[in-house]
């Protein structure tokens, strides 16, 4: 290899030195005090990552997100547990008391003496029958802040004339502060999606009353936690 | 004071920068919201007497409290009681539909959606500035609630079933709930709003 102009055994070409001189240089100063114990474990670790390869130091990087991650509690439990309930047991949501009873796919819902929800083609009704409880201070009205029953793995839309009704006359379910009320939760659902399955999976949101985050004024707003149920449909028609 | 070590200055620098973050969130989250900033203000009334106030004169006349209502073709049973207040209600601002909240024991209850078409706050016209209207607003309470000695009836003019925004100056009446005020009856029919001549 060419000897460089920086290169120890060069230093004969800088003016004004000996190679004798630059010897000396390189040998530690015997009249030099010891460097204190702490401040050579220092220099050694000092000199530790100095001499790492670049391909180190990104193993060193790779295992610092590794504990750091682990120490703000790993990667697995952010998302919360999820929890179920059972049919006919009540269920708290924070706003209401659910008792889920049953459900069903129908291609019409009606009173009796009238059909409520009239057939489509090539789409199906799906019911579920609750009693519901209002434990807030304020109407549910089943509204647009929030759902309180979503069925898992169903496309759905908004049934007509209402998504929640009243069992007793299929008007649109108000439940008013402490009133208790069966109430029957309908979806409108492709025929396809819903004629093969023998359960329906539905996740209820824990809701709390609070602001809403876009728009104005206070009510039951979703939280992030929800409880799930498993309800066997019998499918008709 | 001027300081030259590079990484103190960064130390500080990043200090000041989460200590005025802190700060913000801090007040953020102790602001109040609008709805408390902008909480109407409340004009008390008694039944019988007329209240006013720059956007709306209410008198009620009384409740009633029923176990059923009696509709045009079928007779609704209450999921607790029917609670129906009879009252006058005139706009002096401008037009829209006299909507009205029943508050008993910090519960608040809005006209149920089984009252027969002509009842408040869809009465069979709506509210025009200066005429007044003389008609009922249907609730349906529970019974435990009915137990609460008094209820507080509000009632404004508007579009939503909101209370406005921005200050609204809103009749509040308080109905003694007990036997000898409010009577209690089996049946009741609401009767259609009429438009009030005098």
């Amino acid at each position: 290899m060419d000897g460089g102009p920086d290169q120890s055994d060069a230093v004969w070409r800088r003016p004004g030195t000996t190679a004798t001189d630059a010897q000396a240089d390189a040998q530690p100063d015997p009249a030099e005090p010891e460097p204190g114990f702490i401040a050579a474990q220092i220099a050694k670790v000092k000199q530790w990552f100095a001499d790492l390869q670049i391909q180190q130091m990104w193993h060193l990087i790779a295992g610092a997100i590794v504990l750091a991650t682990a120490g703000f509690g790993g990667m697995d439990t952010v998302e919360p547990k999820p929890t179920t309930f059972a049919a006919d047991q009540p269920h708290n949501t924070g706003q209401l008391t659910l008792v889920v009873h049953r459900a069903a796919v129908k291609p019409s819902l009606g009173t009796g003496q009238r059909v409520v929800f009239q057939p489509e083609d090539g789409r199906r009704y799906l019911a579920l029958l609750a009693t519901v409880t209002n434990n807030g201070t304020v109407p549910a009205t089943f509204g647009a802040f929030g759902r309180t029953l979503i069925p898992v793995d169903v496309p759905y839309q908004t049934a007509y004339p209402a998504p929640v009704v009243r069992v007793s006359d299929a008007s649109p379910a108000i439940v008013q502060p402490a009133a208790t009320e069966d109430v029957i939760f309908v979806w409108n659902v492709p025929e396809s999606a819903v004629t093969s399955r023998t359960t329906i999976e539905f996740r209820v949101p824990n809701r709390r009353f609070g602001d809403y985050l876009t728009g104005y004024g206070k009510g039951w707003v979703d939280l992030p936690t929800y409880a799930d149920i498993t309800v066997p449909v019998a499918v008709a028609g | 004071m001027k300081i030259r070590n590079s990484l103190a200055r960064l130390v500080i620098r990043l200090g000041t920068v989460a200590v005025l973050l802190a700060a913000a969130v801090f007040v953020a989250d102790r602001l109040p919201y609008p709805t408390d900033v902008e909480a109407p203000f409340l004009s008390s009334g008694t039944v019988g007497q007329t209240v006013s106030t720059p956007t709306v004169t209410l008198q009620v006349q009384g409740a009633t409290i029923a176990d059923k209502l009696q509709l045009v073709s079928r007779v609704v049973a209450a999921n607790g009681h029917w609670l129906v207040v009879e009252g006058t209600i005139t706009s002096r601002r401008g037009p829209g539909y006299g909507y009205a909240q029943l508050i008993i024991g910090g519960r608040t209850y809005t006209p149920d959606n089984r009252a027969p078409t002509g009842t408040f706050p869809v009465s069979m016209q709506p509210l025009t500035a200066g005429i007044g209207q003389h008609g009922v607003w249907v609730f349906e309470v529970p019974d435990e609630v009915l137990k609460t000695p008094t209820a507080q009836f509000r009632a404004w003019v508007g579009d939503l079933s909101e209370i406005p925004r921005f200050f609204p100056r809103i009749p509040s009446i308080t109905l003694d709930l007990d036997d000898r005020h409010t009577p209690r009856v089996s049946r009741i029919a609401p009767p259609k709003s009429v438009i009030v001549t005098s």
